[in-house]
């Protein structure tokens, strides 16, 4: 974890709401993925707080973003111009487990909802790399919602996309075809990895339960600080996963990545 | 002007408050540090004059149910709900480790009956390397039907005179806001024997999401911090400096070293920098720094020469 300066190379809207922000910083950092950082314009007044976002790449001393503003904080990030100052606490939070798949040969299966792909780029990008069984399951509301599909496509590994509204990809929610892909697939032979909006990746939990299969998603939660000394970001755990006393675990710290049987959903 | 400088410190910074010596006055506020350690990877904690912890109470508490904050204007309202590992865990897991720093450790205490505060106290007393106590009375008293304590002088009075009964260390008491005499309150825990003031807690208030129309924080209500209360704490300290001899620390709203300095010109002695630290995790070190520029740019010998320098008269003419 380090407070860096980001300088920004680019800030481009993507579809509406929807932006893919690239910062140079003053340092090289090593991300892993699932990892995220607190951001916030230099010198902004207000809001004050800085804002959890998933490193969607890291290379050398550069990191992107791709956020949906849907408040104050990120409608400020989304108005900054190249070259201008983003204060970057990063890295920050864990990885995902990926020994099932590297080790033992399972299929990863990743499934992403609308902007909770970011946080599933960089796990993607590596399995394939590693040579891994990888498939991809995105839903979004609309085909606008549906964040750096094209660069999950550019990785070459099967990639099914669903729509609510079916303006892209199958009609429906993702859960359909990730539960027929892990029915076909058989018992205990995937590890699924998601990250969406809640009641997704209850279902999801829900389905890999189902299944046999291992399922670790990646949370978000309101977040002050990111490093550990808000103890505002908690998530409530089940009893037994987590070590005594606690039953509410922090996402910046202990997460943002959970094995799902952990979470009461 | 060099900034003189011992040890890598300038000496012109240290402050005693309550018999305790700290090497430049900020410190971090409870509950905006967690237990000191989590800023290990940001900065050395011996830069710093204190480490003033999360809560501490006799047990392990889990806290509330999220959603625990909600940002306002120029602020934050946070519902945690004093979630901490216990007193005997804080000296068997963390003490140890920050007893490497050469940094004042502050333990905050709070209870809900005045059993609770001296259960902790009597653990917190085995416990080697802290300095003080900071005690949080902003809590409902169950005994009395759910009064905060810090809301009335008579109980905030029973509690600081049961804790120093068994305190080995100096005890300091942090005021709650949510109160209308603050100089009463103020004589009260100073004749109760507190060896020093703490203020201002977090003052309560309400978000409500217009859409659901629920609240905003799971508790319903929160406590106010940052720089939307900074004003509220100065008239506070400033109150409270005109009430009492035992020495004050300001709290509420510091980002900065110029915001420190009001504090201090009002009457504190000391700071704690809270919800800054959340935004600008090197609030405190930055603000360490500025001080001696402060000092350096105004020609002013020492830190102490500050406490309470407060100028009355109007601004002059013009401003």
């Amino acid at each position: 974890m380090k407070d860096l300066a980001g300088t920004v190379e680019f800030n481009r809207q993507l579809a509406p709401r929807y932006y893919h922000i690239r910062l140079r910083l003053s340092e090289q950092v090593d991300v892993l993925p699932g990892q995220f950082a607190m951001l916030r314009p230099a010198a902004l007044a207000e809001p004050i707080l800085r804002r959890a976002l998933a490193i969607h790449r890291a290379e050398d001393a550069s990191v992107e973003f791709i956020y949906l503003v849907l408040g104050q904080g990120l409608e400020a990030l989304s108005r900054i111009r190249e070259g201008e100052r983003v204060d970057v606490l990063c890295p920050l939070g864990n990885t995902y487990p990926t020994e099932s798949v590297i080790d033992e040969g399972r299929r990863a299966v990743i499934v992403a909802g609308g902007v909770g792909s970011p946080a599933l780029f960089m796990l993607a990008s590596e399995l394939v790399g590693r040579g891994a069984d990888v498939r991809v399951y995105f839903g979004g509301r609309t085909k606008h919602d549906l964040p750096a599909l094209d660069e999950f496509e550019a990785l070459g590994c099967p990639v099914t996309v669903t729509t609510d509204d079916g303006s892209a990809g199958e009609r429906g929610f993702v859960t359909v075809p990730l539960e027929r892909d892990l029915a076909l697939a058989g018992r205990e032979a995937s590890v699924v990895y998601a990250c969406g909006p809640w009641p997704m990746m209850a279902r999801v939990s829900e389905i890999a339960a189902g299944h046999a299969a291992k399922c670790y998603v990646s949370l978000e939660a309101r977040m002050a600080c990111g490093f550990g000394i808000c103890v505002a970001c908690v998530v409530e755990v089940c009893e037994g996963s987590f070590a005594p006393p606690f039953k509410y675990q922090k996402v910046c710290t202990e997460g943002p990545v959970f094995p799902a049987e952990a979470i009461v959903w | 002007m060099v900034t003189p400088r011992e040890n890598g410190r300038d000496p012109r910074l240290a402050v005693e408050v309550a018999g305790i010596r700290f090497h430049n006055p900020v410190l971090t506020a409870s509950g905006c540090c967690g237990y000191g350690l989590e800023f290990e990877p940001l900065f050395d904690l011996s830069r710093i004059g204190g480490i003033c912890t999360k809560g501490l109470s006799a047990k392990p508490m889990q806290g509330n149910p999220p959603a625990r904050i909600q940002e306002t204007p120029a602020g934050m309202l946070n519902a945690i709900g004093l979630q901490n590992i216990g007193a005997r865990a804080f000296i068997e897991q963390k003490l140890p480790r920050l007893r490497e720093y050469d940094v004042r450790v502050l333990t905050n205490v709070f209870g809900y009956t005045i059993d609770d505060y001296v259960e902790a106290i009597h653990i917190l007393n085995d416990g080697d390397g802290i300095d003080g106590y900071e005690l949080n009375i902003s809590c409902p008293n169950v005994k009395e039907g759910g009064l905060i304590i810090g809301n009335d002088p008579r109980a905030a009075a029973e509690v600081t005179e049961a804790v120093k009964r068994v305190a080995k260390r100096p005890v300091i008491v942090k005021l709650s806001p949510n109160i209308s005499d603050v100089a009463g309150m103020a004589r009260a825990i100073e004749s109760a024997g507190a060896d020093a003031l703490s203020l201002i807690n977090t003052l309560v208030g309400v978000s409500i999401d217009i859409r659901t129309r629920r609240p905003r924080i799971a508790n319903v209500t929160g406590g106010l911090s940052g720089p939307a209360i900074r004003p509220v704490a100065v008239r506070m300290v400033m109150q409270a400096a005109a009430a009492v001899q035992i020495p004050l620390i300001g709290i509420g709203g510091i980002a900065t070293a110029e915001d420190a300095v009001e504090f201090l010109i009002a009457g504190a002695a000391a700071v704690q920098i809270g919800t800054a630290s959340f935004y600008d995790p090197l609030a405190t070190v930055k603000a360490v720094e500025g001080l001696s520029a402060y000092l350096d740019e105004t020609g002013t010998e020492s830190i102490r020469t500050l406490t309470g320098s407060l100028d009355l008269s109007p601004p002059p003419r013009g401003h």
